[in-house]
């Protein structure tokens, strides 16, 4: 069985030998539709720190694992721990409060609200739930408003909305609104970060933009990070751990050098689904010449 | 011209009891997608409550027994969404209509079988007492029920800007499964959406049931004029809702003031069926109302 070598957790090791904590473990993670197996028995590990891509093609069951992992599905079989948290068990909010935040593959923000407003909703679970506090009412809950406002301002000038703060949602551009989705993410001071094709629709600059923002927070907070993406080059670059999998199964896990020269990844993933691929994306991202590029980009570095 | 002006302040106090109505039936339905036709007999049990606490049973004073009646209502308003709202919900809003539906004619049929059909005072202080106001006599009633919905209104535009409860459910409006993602509770949100709206009904209840009128088990009948008012204001628009009301209100009075006249022609209590006449107009015309969100459906 492939999945029982590649479910040894010592390929999720940092390089450095430095010892982070695990964040998110799952383990034999099995989830089924009816008689379709969405996810058969997929463990790996998520790091502080660390961030771990999952790829594979359409309907390999990345977005499945994505939505065990917010507690928006339950699998049948496995487990799946977020430090003491229970996520087969657990309730959505109760998720977010733990301190997993998402982005959504197709942008869900509150278009009637401003940048301020959706970014507010990230600092819900960090705000106080008291009654006077809920109705404004303390002088405490004015302070404590300012300081949510303060922690949302550092938020938006890291990912440059500062300008757009008071602008409704709604008629920005795609870009700009992905951005304020990852921003209104991170408002909740997550542990771990769930992004489902954050650069999906974006040019290459706004892709290395926003490649730059993921790195810079997981430096900065020691921040876990799990992301879904279908650009190959930008996960070849930002993914410190790969995870690949094929009609719901692991097929590979390791480091972008040993995914690149992974001979079964290259033909189930990479040279299958090119003529797959290129008949349902654009051009320009199909993900064979991108992996290629990425390939010869860290071959010169 | 005073009649005019007696007649147009009458028709905002009615309008603004229907407005308290009216933003009940738009904070369920924009929190949740869900329609509540029990909202008028709920506010008809409320103004009982007022009476039952009040003179009716218990003869506490009128603050007092307004304030039971809230948390009364406010109570019976969440048993309701856990024990019957969110079990029919799970197969369809359809089916929680239908079901509302079925609640307000219970309602209608346990007050008549517990307090009967007569009409009844509910001890409210300002009786058919009248304030001048710039030599025009307004009923002192009508100056409270304006001032009373105007500061709650106004304190729920705030609470929904500032307060932790009120983003969230302005967020869950909005994108209940992106609010459920950023830690939202949205069950427990549900339930206060349905208590507040429970709390508007009570007030409104309490100006609805003040002299010249009462209470009997059908007001909840007349107080349905806030749907179309809240159709008018585009429906899921809390501010519509309110102008949409208001409109309804003063129409609806000013019809009432002049219609006898023509009696001969359209029958004697015209007003009544006005608002109804508003709402097919504005569904014919403007269906989206005043301030709502034109629906685009995605293919």
């Amino acid at each position: 069985m492939p999945t029982s070598t590649v479910a040894a957790p010592s390929t999720g090791a940092p390089a450095d030998g430095r010892p982070a904590e695990i964040v998110l473990a799952a383990v034999g993670v099995t989830l089924r539709y009816g008689s379709v197996t969405a996810l058969d028995d997929v463990s790996f590990t998520v790091r502080a720190g660390e961030v771990v891509a999952l790829v594979g093609p359409n309907g390999a069951g990345k977005t499945s694992l994505f939505n065990c992992v917010s507690a928006f599905s339950r699998p049948g079989a496995g487990t799946l721990t977020f430090g003491d948290l229970d996520l087969t068990r657990a309730t959505k909010h109760a998720v977010a409060r733990a301190g997993i935040g998402r982005t959504f593959q197709n942008l869900s923000l509150f278009p009637g609200s401003t940048v301020m407003e959706n970014v507010l909703v990230g600092r819900h679970s960090r705000m106080r739930a008291s009654l006077p506090a809920n109705l404004g009412l303390w002088r405490r809950s004015r302070r404590e408003d300012v300081a949510h406002r303060e922690a949302v301002a550092e938020v938006l000038d890291l990912l440059g909305l500062l300008d757009l703060r008071d602008t409704e949602v709604g008629g920005l551009p795609y870009g700009t609104r992905k951005r304020v989705e990852l921003a209104r993410a991170l408002a909740l001071e997550p542990t771990l970060l769930l992004l489902d094709e954050p650069v999906a629709g974006m040019n290459p600059s706004e892709t290395a933009e926003l490649t730059e923002i993921i790195r810079t927070v997981r430096d900065q907070r020691d921040l876990a990070v799990l992301v879904v993406e279908h650009d190959m080059a930008m996960v070849m670059e930002v993914a410190d751990q790969i995870t690949v999998l094929d009609f719901g199964q692991v097929i590979a896990q390791g480091t972008p050098s040993v995914i690149r020269n992974d001979e079964r990844v290259r033909e189930a993933y990479l040279g299958n689904s090119l003529a797959r691929d290129e008949t349902d994306t654009p051009p320009d991202t199909g993900p064979a010449p991108t992996a290629d590029a990425a390939a010869r980009r860290t071959e010169e570095a | 011209m005073q009649d005019v002006i007696q007649l147009t302040v009458s028709g905002v106090a009615l309008g603004s009891t229907y407005a308290l109505i009216a933003v009940g039936f738009v904070l369920i339905y924009k929190a949740t997608g869900q329609l509540n036709f029990a909202q008028g007999d709920v506010m008809a049990m409320g103004a009982f409550l007022v009476y039952w606490f009040g003179p009716g049973r218990f003869g506490l004073t009128f603050v007092v027994a307004v304030l039971l009646a809230l948390v009364g209502t406010c109570l019976f308003m969440v048993l309701v969404e856990f024990a019957l709202v969110r079990r029919l919900a799970v197969h369809s809003h359809e089916a929680v209509l239908i079901g509302t539906l079925g609640l307000g004619i219970l309602i209608r049929a346990a007050l008549t079988a517990a307090f009967g059909t007569d009409k009844l005072g509910i001890g409210d202080p300002w009786g058919n007492s009248t304030t001048t106001v710039a030599g025009v006599a307004i009923p002192t009633s009508s100056i409270w029920a304006i001032a009373v919905t105007g500061i709650i209104i106004g304190s729920l535009t705030v609470w929904f800007r500032s307060s932790r409860a009120g983003i969230s459910v302005t967020a869950m409006s909005q994108d209940p499964v992106a609010a459920s993602a950023l830690g939202v509770n949205t069950r427990r949100m549900t339930m206060l959406v349905w208590a507040l709206a429970g709390a508007l009904a009570v007030v409104a209840g309490v100006f609805l049931a003040g002299y010249p009128r009462s209470i009997d088990p059908h007001m909840g009948l007349i107080a349905l004029a806030a749907f179309p008012g809240a159709v008018l204001g585009g429906f899921d628009s809390v501010n519509g809702a309110v102008v949409g009301a208001v409109t309804i209100g003063v129409v609806q009075t000013l019809v009432a003031g002049y219609e006898a006249p023509w009696a001969g022609v359209v029958g004697h209590n015209f007003h009544v069926i006005v608002p109804w006449l508003v709402l097919v107009a504005v569904l014919l015309v403007r269906p989206q109302g005043l301030f709502g969100t034109k629906r685009v459906i995605r293919a």
